[in-house]
């Protein structure tokens, strides 16, 4: 069924392919991964992709370049992940420079200025319907909305780094898992099903 | 060395950005004011692009930082670096990735860790309201205050931040229309009311 073995080449055209035709972040990807990779090229099943998109999501660094990774390394083992990671990388960096550039000349014109002053507005609107979307789906208890509520408050009053508020969480689930394993025992439970259905 | 600053700073927000491009949006924030390298606006611009522009929002993000901060060398670092991480962890980790990933305590690290990247994108959204929605503080702001408090947002983003609520939410408009929207709205409102911004 599935075809082995696609070259290096091949593997970076494809996800340059991908990554030139994702708007709006990663998760847009999805579905153009389904086309290309499952149901054009025969490189993974479908649900292969469901297990890496659920392990993708929560590894850190950036989505779209972790499945990319993921995909590439069960074709072609190392050379084959960087390939992809570049591939999908590549028309970004592109597009960008590109534009950069241009727009460095015209950032002077008023037009330029006017036109940002709105697109301003709307990305901060954007960003928060994102924190929104986001808190509905990982705010569901009362243990994780103390977390998130203390992290806020250390966000903005003792301005805590990022990576700081980070690892403060990490720690709080290490703890509760030791702490509280009645608690623990019933969060990880449904996940497993969750995963195993799915 | 700039190029190596770049680098640096990137690969650490490439390896804790947990959750997606919009994740990665406070530690950028924070590394580039406490740098002084870009100013809120500036930034909120990038992210703006990033935002219209085809790839993953942070890959975008990185090239065009590192471009602006220290030209093509410059964003290769960037994005180089945001990357590397991704690419070290699953290459080195694939084999037990598997195991360790069904631990249990695994799950409850991440259930820890989840919150946080929500509190974080909080306090970012609140850092993008300054820089577009409020105009920048005069000396007496506090009398503006009492006095007249309208006068120290911007009219025109206070509407255009509520039309993209109402279009995505209500109408579920593509995102990348909604800014190119806002955009035009704006070059075509404020040469005739300039008072508005």
């Amino acid at each position: 069924m599935l075809l082995k073995h696609p070259s290096y080449f091949s593997l970076m055209a494809t996800f340059f392919k991908i990554g030139l035709f994702t708007f709006g972040g990663g998760y847009a990807m999805i579905p153009l991964i389904e086309r290309e990779v499952v149901e054009k090229r025969c490189w993974i099943s479908e649900k292969d992709l469901i297990d890496l998109i659920a392990i993708s999501q929560s590894l850190p660094g950036i989505f779209a370049i972790n499945l990319s990774t993921f995909i590439g390394q069960r074709q072609r083992g190392r050379s084959g992940a960087i390939a992809s990671a570049i591939g999908c990388a590549l028309p970004s960096f592109l597009v960008i420079l590109a534009l950069a550039a241009g727009l460095a000349r015209f950032q002077e014109l008023v037009v330029v200025q006017h036109f940002f002053i709105g697109v301003r507005a709307a990305v901060t609107a954007q960003i928060l319907l994102a924190t929104l979307k986001m808190g509905r789906q990982i705010v569901k208890d009362k243990v994780t909305a103390v977390i998130a509520l203390a992290a806020w408050l250390l966000v903005i009053v003792i301005d805590l780094h990022p990576i700081l508020t980070v690892l403060g969480g990490a720690t709080a689930g290490m703890a509760l898992y030791w702490l509280a394993p009645t608690y623990a025992r019933r969060i990880i439970q449904p996940e497993r099903k969750g995963g195993e259905s799915s | 060395m700039i190029f190596w600053q770049l680098f640096s700073i990137f690969f650490r927000i490439g390896l804790f950005t947990f959750g997606g491009g919009y994740a990665m949006v406070p530690l950028i924030q924070r590394e580039m004011t406490s740098h002084q390298w870009l100013s809120p606006q500036q930034f909120g611009d990038i992210l703006a692009i990033s935002q219209i522009t085809p790839g993953p929002l942070a890959i975008n993000t990185a090239t065009y930082v590192g471009f602006v901060i220290a030209g093509v060398a410059g964003s290769a670092a960037a994005t180089i670096g945001v990357m590397l991480p991704s690419l070290i962890l699953i290459l080195t980790l694939t084999h037990w990735l598997d195991r360790v990933w069904h631990h249990p305590l695994t799950r409850m690290t991440f259930h820890g860790l989840r919150p946080t990247v929500v509190a974080l994108l909080a306090s970012a959204t609140w850092f993008f309201a300054q820089a577009s929605l409020i105009r920048p503080l005069a000396q007496d702001w506090l009398e503006q205050l009492k006095m007249a408090p309208l006068n120290l947002v911007s009219p025109i983003a206070i509407g255009l931040f509520a039309l993209t609520i109402v279009l995505q939410v209500r109408f579920k408009l593509n995102p990348i229309l909604v800014i190119l929207l806002c955009g035009l709205v704006t070059i075509l409102v404020l040469p005739i009311w300039p008072g508005w911004a």
